[in-house]
């Protein structure tokens, strides 16, 4: 069994709580408001990944075919795409993201305007609120994040249409971003097998064992990782070291 | 009396801090400390080579702080402490009088963190701008990020008596872990703010303009081995100069400098500042830089005896040669000043082995200056003063 079950909204939240008026700050006779998995707090993150990825692994645009597994509702895709990147593919099996994806962010991010003490519809609240929702949906990378886990043929081929790729050839690249830590070590190794059934190189964007890391997760270290699956490539959040 | 003279119940904070010393305009002299190690008291010495007292000790702020800084302005220290107990982090404003030697305000909140950084990661760093405002650079809310905890460093503003908390200098949303930091005001009333971002150890600068727009983060040195500590600016021609000492990657204090203080400025780095490596106490190197004229001076203390040692650097020109100051101490923290005192000083206050001490390095003694070539009073000796 897998350590969190992604299908929650609740394990997205307890995962992701950024604040979302650092480019502005804040009065202090109020708190800041506080997003979770939201478009406007996690574009930068996806962005510095997505630009961290490609150079560790050599990628340049228009570039290699990719897909990303464990792709949320897309944004690192999305970066990509934005980079010039061409061949690019989310996949994602969680029920949250695949119920929501199509969907606005806009209730929730009025929720969190509310949490704060203002009105979303008015003054201060409504100026945040323009500033965290552009009124478009979550997903917007140009081939979607689609609900395939590679497993069986007709996954694969699904997958391969998708992605523009002919008959049975590989993606040049498979990319998990942010999986394995959710992961028991066999549940990990599995899923890199599945990954090299359809993907020539696999590799792994990983959050590594440190202070802060919360409860309840497989944190290792990049080393322990790269231990554990010698065949895959491994890219450390933050530094993006890669082994 | 001879110097040192012990500070009696007093300590220094764990993390980042400048305690001074201050001189007054009634000649007196201060240190920002901490009482009993908890929460901010202020000392005064009339001769400091005789004793110091605490002052309005019964009003002083109830904070307990981790991190502290002291910014003098006329006869007013301006002072931002970090909390200090478990799962928090508040950083609150203080101002104490030494016209009055009274406290003014006291615990104002600038912000509490709703997830507060790691305790060994706080750090805060005050400046004012010439009309006021009050600029505190600090370790503020983390963000959780795939289920980790990545640290921030904010700045906050004072203007007149609202304050804009929660401004991210490091960038929004990033997965690294970002700890404050030394805030130096250059030209024009900017604000120069270096941190540290521990994931991986840059050394960051960026810069705030007096009308509040921030330039670009870059990173100053991609191998440091902790954190900024105080750092001094001044006047050299038309340019402001801005230096701050860190801990660089081999332990040894580097100096960043900015020989014209601008937005996106050239910063170029002085390393190997200290001839050995310095102790280092929750990543915060034990050194101070402080401003005599256009002379930068360096008290550190290294890390194989806790000696004191000194070392400076003229305006344009390179590093000395280290001088060991005080031998068979166990100096844990330093801050230092220059001001004059029947002559220039460089006066600092340090913790040699759980006591808390100050002491004096005399620089030029008025009575050895022969008559005929008396040099007028400089005004940048004044400037950080």
């Amino acid at each position: 069994m897998p350590f969190k079950d992604w299908n929650l909204k609740a394990t997205w939240d307890a995962a992701y709580s950024i604040g979302a008026e650092g480019d502005t700050g804040h009065p202090n006779t109020r708190a800041e408001v506080r997003l979770n998995y939201h478009r406007k707090a996690m574009l930068p993150v996806c962005q510095a990944r997505a630009a961290g990825i490609a150079q560790a692994l050599g990628w340049s645009a228009p570039g290699p075919s990719i897909i990303i597994v464990g792709a949320g509702f897309g944004w690192t895709a999305e970066a990509l795409e934005a980079m010039g990147f061409t061949r690019v593919l989310g996949l994602d099996v969680s029920s949250y993201i695949q119920s929501n994806k199509g969907g606005t962010e806009e209730t929730e991010i009025d929720a969190k305007i509310v949490a704060v003490g203002l009105d979303p519809a008015t003054g201060e609240g409504q100026t945040i609120k323009g500033r965290l929702f552009d009124g478009s949906v979550r997903t917007r990378a140009g081939r979607g994040v689609l609900n395939e886990g590679g497993v069986g043929g007709a996954s694969r081929g699904r997958i391969r249409q998708a992605l523009g790729l002919a008959g049975n050839e590989d993606a040049d690249w498979g990319l998990s971003e942010s999986v394995l830590e959710s992961l028991t070590d066999a549940e990990a190794t599995s899923a890199s097998s599945v990954a090299h059934q359809f993907c020539t190189n696999v590799a792994h964007y990983i959050v590594t064992l440190r202070d802060g890391n919360q409860p309840g997760y497989n944190w290792k270290s990049l080393e322990d990782w790269k231990l554990l699956i010698p065949t895959d490539t491994f890219i450390e959040a933050g530094t993006h070291r890669m082994l | 009396m001879a110097l040192p003279v012990t500070i009696s119940g007093a300590g220094m904070p764990g993390l980042n801090y400048f305690c001074g010393p201050f001189k007054s305009s009634g000649n007196n002299f201060y240190c920002v400390l901490a009482e009993a190690g908890t929460t901010p008291e202020v000392y005064k010495a009339t001769d400091p080579t005789v004793s110091f007292a605490a002052q309005d000790a019964a009003n002083n702020p109830t904070t307990q702080f981790q991190s502290m800084w002291a910014y003098q302005v006329a006869d007013i220290l301006h002072i931002v402490t970090q909390e200090a107990t478990a799962g928090g982090a508040d950083v609150r404003y203080h101002t104490f009088s030494m016209a009055t030697d009274t406290w003014g305000t006291k615990d104002e909140e600038i912000e509490i963190p709703a997830q507060a950084p790691n305790s060994l990661t706080e750090g805060v760093s005050i400046a004012l701008r010439s009309n006021g405002n009050v600029i505190v650079l600090y370790s503020g809310d983390t963000d959780s990020i795939m289920g980790t905890a990545w640290g921030r460093c904010d700045y906050a503003r004072k203007v007149g008596s609202t304050w804009t908390v929660g401004v991210n200098v490091g960038g929004q949303a990033l997965e690294q872990y970002h700890v404050a930091g030394s805030v130096v005001i250059g030209a024009s009333d900017r604000m120069h703010f270096f941190w540290r971002n521990g994931a991986p150890a840059d050394l960051m600068h960026r810069s705030l303009s007096s009308a509040d727009a921030l330039d670009t983060a870059v990173a100053a040195d991609l191998t440091t081995g902790g954190d900024p500590c105080r750092g001094i600016s001044y006047v050299s021609g038309s340019n402001t100069v801005v230096k701050v000492p860190y801990l660089d990657g081999d332990l040894s204090v580097s100096s960043v400098r900015i020989n014209v203080s601008a937005a996106d400025p050239t910063i170029a780095v002085d390393t190997a500042v200290s001839a050995v490596a310095v102790s280092v106490l929750n990543g915060v190197p034990v050194a101070c830089f402080a401003l005599d004229g256009t002379i930068v001076r360096l008290l550190y203390s290294d890390e194989t005896t806790d000696d004191l040692w000194s070392d400076a650097q003229t305006d344009g020109g390179a590093w000395g040669t280290d001088v060991e100051e005080l031998d068979a101490v166990n100096i844990t923290r330093i801050s230092c000043n220059v001001y004059d005192r029947s002559g220039s000083k460089l006066a600092y206050v340090y913790n040699d082995d759980g006591t808390v001490k100050y002491n004096e390095k005399s620089l030029a003694a008025a009575a050895e200056i022969p008559f005929l070539v008396m040099a007028p009073p400089q005004p940048a000796m004044w400037a950080d003063a």
